[in-house]
């Protein structure tokens, strides 16, 4: 609709908004997207001056980074003379134009240190500065139950090394979620070695010692009688502080599920309650997909494998507010993309990086080729928060935003139902496990195998 | 009964005096701080607001603290409706009602007024914000095309694969979107797929031809014009004529 706001004033010949406080004048460009910002930076000089002030647009990252990926920039650069004075509006720029990872191999083999044995399906967490591995299917069977954890804090690239914590508690299984929620681990379902589905939650807490390390306590959580369905290779993240979404996966009799359930903690994380969300359209049953929260209220599924046995590559974005959950599908088309062919994809994963956006690596097509591929999924220009939750499918500029990173430094290969995680800031990606490409023999096809390195992805910035 | 038609005189800065009921009244926080801590029966003045713009503020909390109440029946949709109307003034008036909010403190008023003027700005490339704002264009041909370049960065993260969504629209009327120059389109409307040919190639055209999918997959699609194509400097305005309901 044309607008018909646009009245102008010429009273006096003068533009009354040049007499807005720069208060006032910051609020209303905090809630602008960055370009709206940056356009009316070029309208003139005085604004130009007030549209890049670093002020401003420290608050414009804290508004589309998160508060602890901010703090977490300025500490890893408390140190460093130059690049405490890089200006916040340099930073952004160089945040959203990364176009290039660079991996980096942790964990040298060392013949004294007792390191995971290689797995897939398994689950791998970043949580209370830690690293926490559980679980997964490995070469000798389908239900490894021991829980492994390493200290990272805030040397991402130190040499790890891996502290076995326990092992029996959570039962052996494969194809679980763990998502952390706060500061605890909220594991979900799985399968395991007779094949047997899951739909016990559990509640893990990490504590660290002096002396004595780390130590982790799972706790089977306590949820009434209303809990999903079984199953395994279903996808899951936190949405809050208080809750977890769940979708999907592979139920009783081997059948793909398309439900979406939420859990809510209560306040002293005693207990949940489930329940079901039921909004049309909905993403179509799959296994072997990604959940990834972006923001408070956005939350996006990718992937995984339908029904039909089919690689999928649509995208659904669930958006949820208080007492009001839809699933809207994100339509593009991949011929626009280069190498959009290769985005089908199962068995992948996809974590929240700095500035609301995903970056997927790995998986494998319907034809059962493993990625090593890095893409970035950026669909922050869709402001669905602003809009009332009536209009949900109102206008909206979706500049879906395929970009395949350039991978430097060590080469992971190509692998597919690995596990990763991201750490605080957002920029650093730490991948362990996943079923790799085997050696070549002679008389045997290409086969695979369990892999059992962690690497680090550092997202590069060129500052 | 007293303590609720409890009324509060407001003199503005024009000296025009106001009655209205204190639970109106106390949406401002700056009103209601100066009643429970000064003199409950004498006239607060206002200084920095004119009589006007008390008249529409007072309005608004009243339609506001009505509807909070339950003594209006209206649904949310449809405050929020009355609340998109009661924005609709000149700019001056827009601007005064930000710093009478301000001064007031009446936070969902401030909010209200500062999301119309952002709304004003949005989507809106630098020449369109001076005319809407008037602001007078004080740079050179070289600075400006100096600090086009520097934020070059931006727009260009904007382009790639555009896929538009148009709001769902009553019958015949106009819808408009805003696309970057150098991508190819797939438009969506209401659900429907609209497909566009490449961008680059429309530059040089009139009108433009643009296939609706329509709801019922056996019925042949629909072709629509493109009424208006205005180019830009990177960008381009496509005004469809738009009959939605299929």
């Amino acid at each position: 609709m044309a607008e018909t706001s646009t009245t102008t004033s010429f009273i006096n010949g003068s533009s009354s908004i040049a007499s807005l406080a720069t208060d006032h004048l910051f609020t209303i460009l905090l809630l602008l997207p960055m370009d709206s910002i940056l356009y009316f930076a070029m309208t003139c000089k005085k604004f130009r001056y007030l549209a890049t002030s670093d002020i401003l647009w420290e608050s414009v990252c804290r508004r589309d980074w998160g508060n602890t990926a901010v703090d977490a920039l300025k500490s890893s650069f408390h140190d460093d003379e130059q690049r405490r004075l890089i200006p916040w509006i340099t930073l952004y720029k160089q945040v959203s134009r990364v176009d290039s990872v660079c991996c980096y191999k942790l964990a040298e083999p060392d013949p004294d240190l007792i390191l995971p044995v290689p797995r897939a399906s398994h689950s791998l967490n970043f949580v209370s500065g830690c690293l926490v591995l559980f679980g997964g299917g490995y070469e000798g069977g389908r239900d490894l139950d021991d829980t492994w954890a390493v200290y990272i804090g805030n040397n991402s690239q130190n040499m790890l090394k891996w502290q076995k914590i326990q092992t029996g508690t959570p039962s052996g299984r494969f194809g679980h979620t763990c998502v952390v929620i706060e500061n605890y681990l909220v594991l979900f379902g799985g399968i395991n070695e007779r094949g047997d589905r899951h739909s016990d939650t559990w509640l893990g807490q990490v504590s660290l010692h002096e002396n004595l390390g780390i130590s982790l306590s799972w706790q089977l959580l306590d949820v009434g009688s209303t809990s999903p369905p079984p199953r395994g290779a279903h996808a899951a993240c936190c949405i809050s502080s208080r809750k977890m979404v769940i979708h999907g996966g592979i139920g009783l009799n081997g059948v793909r599920l398309d439900d979406t359930w939420i859990i809510e903690l209560s306040e002293n994380r005693c207990y949940g309650t489930w329940h079901k969300i039921v909004s049309h359209p909905s993403p179509p049953a799959r296994s072997g997909h990604s959940l990834t929260c972006i923001s408070e209220t956005q939350t996006i599924l990718f992937g995984g494998r339908g029904l039909g046995y089919e690689v999928l590559n649509d995208i659904w974005v669930l958006h949820v507010t208080e007492g009001y959950s839809k699933w809207v599908q994100i339509f593009y088309e991949l011929q626009n993309i280069p190498a959009g062919v290769s985005l089908p994809r199962v068995g992948h994963s996809a974590t929240s990086i700095i500035g609301g956006r995903l970056l997927i690596h790995g998986g494998e097509d319907s034809l059962r080729h493993r990625k090593d591929d890095f893409w970035v999924l950026d669909i922050s220009h869709i402001s669905l928060e602003k809009m009332h939750p009536t209009r949900l499918n109102s206008k909206r500029m979706l500049a879906n935003k395929w970009r395949r990173l350039k991978p430097e430094g060590y080469k992971p290969g190509c692998r597919s139902f690995h596990r990763a995680c991201v750490d605080d800031s957002g920029r650093y990606l730490y991948v362990f496990g996943g079923m790799v490409d085997g050696l070549l023999q002679p008389a045997e096809p290409v086969g695979l195998r369990f892999d059992g390195e962690l690497f680090l992805v550092e997202l590069v910035l060129q500052l | 009964m007293g303590s609720t038609s409890t009324k509060i005189k407001l003199r503005t800065s024009d000296q025009k005096v106001f009655e209205v009921e204190k639970a109106v009244a106390v949406q401002s926080q700056t009103i209601k701080y100066i009643y429970e801590n000064g003199c409950p029966d004498s006239v607060i003045h206002v200084h920095s607001v004119s009589g006007d713009i008390l008249s529409k503020i007072l309005d608004y909390c009243k339609k506001h603290v009505n509807s909070a109440a339950g003594k209006e029946d209206i649904s949310p949709e449809e405050l929020y409706e009355w609340d998109a109307n009661f924005v609709k003034v000149d700019q001056n008036t827009l601007f005064d009602l930000i710093l009478a909010a301000n001064c007031l403190k009446i936070e969902s008023l401030l909010d209200l007024t500062c999301q119309t003027v952002a709304n004003m700005i949005k989507g809106k490339r630098p020449e369109e914000i001076r005319t809407t704002f008037n602001i007078k264009n004080d740079y050179t041909i070289e600075a400006e095309e100096a600090v086009r370049r520097e934020n070059k960065w931006a727009f260009d993260m904007l382009g790639g694969v555009g896929t538009m969504v148009i709001e769902e629209l009553a019958d015949d009327t106009m819808s408009k979107c805003v696309t970057n120059a150098k991508s190819r389109v797939c438009v969506i409307a209401a659900n429907q797929i609209v497909m566009m040919r490449s961008i680059s190639k429309l530059a040089n055209k009139k009108s433009i031809d643009v296939y609706k999918q329509p709801q019922n997959p056996t019925t042949p699609r629909i072709k629509e014009s493109v009424k208006q194509i205005n180019v830009g400097t990177g960008f381009i305005e496509l005004f469809f004529h738009f009959k939605c309901k299929m």
